[in-house]
C-alpha cells in the first residue's frame, strides 16, 4: 500500500479538519464559559443553545445547557436535558476500544465525554432540586435514591471520589420534606462524615439538621453527642414561624487549560508535541448570601467547594492521562519514522499533522457554581430582604423572599441569574 | 507508513453509525438497560387484574348491595429507584376491571374537574332534552391506591434490581382493605465492561 504525497496530503488535510471540528466544541464552550463569567446566563444559554454537536461530546453539551436552564428558572427543560444526559453517560462507563486507540493515537478529544464520578453526583443533585422547585418531590426521591446508589457503587472505588456532601444534604431534605425522618438523618449524617473526612466545618444547616431530626427520631445518645459538639439545642419553628432553606451557588466553577508543548527534537529529525490540561491558580474569592432578618443577618455557608473538587478530579485522572499521552507520543512518531522513509517529503507532512492533532481534552462542566453554600434558619412570617452577591465588586441585589408560618420553604439562589426561586411545603 | 494511517484513520470511522428502526409487537419483552420497561408494567396489570377478580371483594360487594362496586383510582406513588409512569399499569387494569362488566370504574379526582366544567357548559348551551343535571355522580365504594418500592444493590458492574408493587382497594364506607394485590420484580443486570 504505497500511498502519493497528494494522497497521503488529502488525507492530512481531511484528518486536521475532522480533528479541528472535535476540538472546536471544547473551544465553543470553553470561550462560553470565560463569559459566563462577565455576561448573563441567558445570553451564553441563546449562544449555547445554537451550537451543533457531535454524539462524543453530546453529554458535556447537554450538562452545560441543562445548568443554564436551571440557573434561568426552566426546571422543565432542564430536567429534559439533564436526563438526557444522563441516560448518555451510564453506557459511557465502559471502557471503549475505539476511544483508547483513538487517545492513544491522535488525542484524548476523541473520547466520548463521560464525566467525573463528582459530576456524575451532581447531575443527579441537579435533578433533585430541579424536581424539589417544581414541587415533585416524589420525583426528587428518585433522582436522591439514584444518588445514594451511585455514590455507594463509587464507594467500593474510592473513599472520597465522588462523596457529595451537598447530593447528601439534597437527600436528606427530600426525605425529611417527605416525612421520612430515619432516610433523612442518615443522609444528615452522610453529608456530615463526609465534610468532617475532608476537615471541613459542618455548616450551621447542617448542624441543627442533626439535632432536629436525631431527636425526633429519638436516638437519645446520638442527639446528646450533637448538643455537645455543637453547643447547639435544637429548635423547631413556632406556630408563627416558617422555616427557610437556602442554597446559595455562587460563582462559576473554572475551566481547564491546555498546556501546549512542542520540541524539534534533531535526532528524531522531527518535532514532539504535548498537550496536557490543567488549571490556572483559582482567583475565585467567596461571597455569600445574607437575609436581613430584624437585628440579624443570617449568611449563607460553605457546603461543597466544587471548583476544588474539579481540580481534583483532574489530579487524580493525571496518570492516565500521562500514560495515554506518552503512547501518543510513541505512536505518532512511529507514524513520522515511516513516513520518513517513504520521503522527506511525507515525514514533514506527518510530523505536522501529529503537530496539529495534538490537543487537550479540556472538556470539564464548567458552568457550574464555584460552590455550593446552605443556610437553614427559622424566622417569624413575613418578607424579608434577601441580598445576593454580585459578580463583580458591586453592591449586592436586593431580592423580597415571603415565609409563612409553619411551612418550609427551600430556595435556590444562583449569583449567576441573580434571582431566587422557592418552593414551600407545608410540614 | 503502511499500517499508521489506517490506524490514525480508524477510529474516526468507528465512530460513524447510522440509525436503524425496526417495528416490533408490542407484547415482545425487549430489555435494553435494564431499567423498568413496558414489560414490567404489562406484567403488573396482568397480574393485578388477574388476581383482583379472581378474589371474593366483588361478588361480596355484589351480593349484598345489588350492584357491582364503583372503583375510584387514588393515588399509586412511586417510591422506587426509577421514574416509572404508573399510569400505564393502573389504565391497563381500569380497562379490563371495566371490560370484565364486574367493576365500574368512576373518573378520579383530576379528570372529575374537566367533566363538570362540561355540565356547567351544558347548562347554559345544550338543549333540555340532552343536558345532563348536575348531583347525579356516582359516588365511588372502592378507591385503589398503592405504591411501588425498590431496592438496588450494586456491586461493581453488577446491580440487582427488586421492584415490589402493592396495591389496596380500600373501601370508602369504612376503609377497609378488601383486596391486596402484591407484585414482585428482580432483575440481575451486568453492565458490559468494555465499549466499542
Amino acid at each position: 500500500m504505497r500511498l502519493s504525497h497528494a494522497a497521503i496530503l488529502t488525507i492530512l488535510i481531511s484528518l486536521c479538519g475532522m480533528l479541528a471540528s472535535c476540538a472546536a466544541h471544547q473551544r465553543q464552550v470553553n470561550q462560553l464559559a470565560d463569559e459566563l463569567h462577565v455576561s448573563s446566563p441567558e445570553i451564553t444559554l441563546a449562544a449555547l443553545s445554537q451550537m451543533q454537536v457531535t454524539n462524543r461530546d453530546r453529554p458535556h453539551y447537554l450538562l452545560s445547557l441543562g445548568t443554564l436552564q436551571l440557573v434561568t428558572g426552566d426546571f422543565s427543560a432542564s430536567i429534559r436535558s439533564l436526563q438526557n444526559a444522563k441516560g448518555l453517560l451510564g453506557p459511557l462507563q465502559a471502557i471503549s476500544i475505539s476511544e483508547n486507540i483513538a487517545a492513544g493515537t491522535i488525542n484524548e478529544t476523541l473520547r466520548a465525554y463521560a464525566g467525573t464520578p463528582g459530576e456524575r453526583v451532581l447531575l443527579q443533585e441537579l435533578l433533585a432540586i430541579n424536581y424539589l422547585m417544581q414541587g415533585n418531590l416524589d420525583a426528587a426521591r428518585v433522582e436522591v435514591l439514584q444518588a445514594d446508589v451511585l455514590m455507594n457503587r463509587l464507594l467500593q472505588e474510592d473513599a472520597v471520589r465522588g462523596q457529595l456532601a451537598s447530593a447528601r444534604y439534597v437527600s436528606g431534605l427530600v426525605f425529611e420534606l417527605l416525612g421520612e425522618w430515619d432516610n433523612a438523618l442518615i443522609s444528615y449524617r452522610k453529608a456530615a462524615q463526609i465534610m468532617q473526612q475532608r476537615n471541613q466545618p459542618l455548616p450551621a444547616a447542617l448542624r441543627h439538621s442533626l439535632l432536629d431530626i436525631s431527636r425526633r427520631q429519638g436516638v437519645e445518645e446520638e442527639h446528646q453527642q450533637y448538643v455537645a459538639s455543637f453547643g447547639l439545642a435544637p429548635r423547631r419553628p413556632a406556630a408563627n414561624e416558617g422555616e427557610l432553606i437556602v442554597f446559595y451557588w455562587d460563582g462559576v466553577v473554572s475551566r481547564m487549560r491546555q498546556h501546549f508543548t512542542s520540541v524539534y527534537v534533531p535526532d528524531l529529525q522531527s518535532n514532539i508535541s504535548l498537550a496536557l490540561p490543567y488549571y490556572s491558580p483559582s482567583n475565585y474569592r467567596l461571597q455569600a448570601l445574607s437575609i436581613d432578618a430584624g437585628g440579624q443577618s443570617p449568611r449563607t455557608e460553605l457546603l461543597e467547594d466544587i471548583d476544588s473538587l474539579a481540580r481534583q478530579a483532574l489530579e487524580a485522572r493525571q496518570a492516565e492521562i500521562y500514560a495515554a499521552s506518552l503512547a501518543r507520543m510513541l505512536s505518532k512518531h512511529q507514524a513520522v519514522r515511516a513516513a520518513q522513509k517513504e520521503s522527506p517529503a511525507a515525514g514533514l507532512l506527518v510530523n505536522l499533522a501529529t503537530i496539529f492533532s495534538e490537543v487537550a481534552d479540556t472538556r470539564s462542566w464548567n458552568m457550574l457554581p464555584a460552590t455550593i453554600q446552605i443556610a437553614r434558619i427559622t424566622l417569624p412570617a413575613g418578607r424579608y430582604p434577601v441580598r445576593l452577591p454580585q459578580r463583580n465588586t458591586g453592591p449586592a441585589t436586593v431580592l423580597g423572599l415571603d415565609l409563612v408560618a409553619g411551612e418550609t420553604t427551600v430556595v435556590l439562589a444562583p449569583q449567576l441569574s441573580q434571582r431566587i426561586f422557592s418552593y414551600s411545603e407545608q410540614p | 507508513m503502511k499500517w499508521s494511517l489506517p490506524l490514525l484513520i480508524l477510529p474516526l470511522l468507528l465512530g460513524a453509525c447510522s440509525t436503524q428502526v425496526t417495528r416490533i409487537d408490542p407484547s415482545q419483552t425487549v430489555d435494553l438497560s435494564g431499567a423498568w420497561n413496558d414489560s414490567d408494567s404489562r406484567m403488573v396489570a396482568q397480574e393485578m387484574i388477574e388476581d383482583a377478580l379472581s378474589r371474593p371483594w366483588i361478588s361480596n360487594f355484589t351480593q349484598s348491595n345489588g350492584h357491582p362496586p364503583a372503583v375510584i383510582v387514588g393515588t399509586v406513588r412511586n417510591l422506587s429507584h426509577e421514574h416509572i409512569n404508573v399510569n400505564t399499569f393502573t389504565a391497563d387494569m381500569e380497562r379490563s376491571l371495566v371490560n370484565s362488566g364486574r367493576v365500574e370504574f368512576v373518573a378520579a379526582s383530576g379528570e372529575r374537574d374537566e367533566i363538570r366544567d362540561e355540565r356547567i357548559d351544558q347548562d347554559l348551551n345544550a338543549r333540555d332534552d340532552t343536558r345532563n343535571a348536575a348531583g347525579q355522580e356516582i359516588g365511588a365504594d372502592f378507591m385503589l391506591k398503592g405504591q411501588i418500592n425498590s431496592i438496588f444493590d450494586t456491586e461493581g458492574k453488577q446491580q440487582v434490581r427488586y421492584y415490589q408493587i402493592d396495591l389496596n382497594m380500600i373501601s370508602m364506607a369504612d376503609n377497609r382493605k378488601v383486596w391486596l394485590g402484591q407484585k414482585k420484580i428482580k432483575k440481575l443486570v451486568k453492565n458490559g465492561s468494555v465499549r466499542p
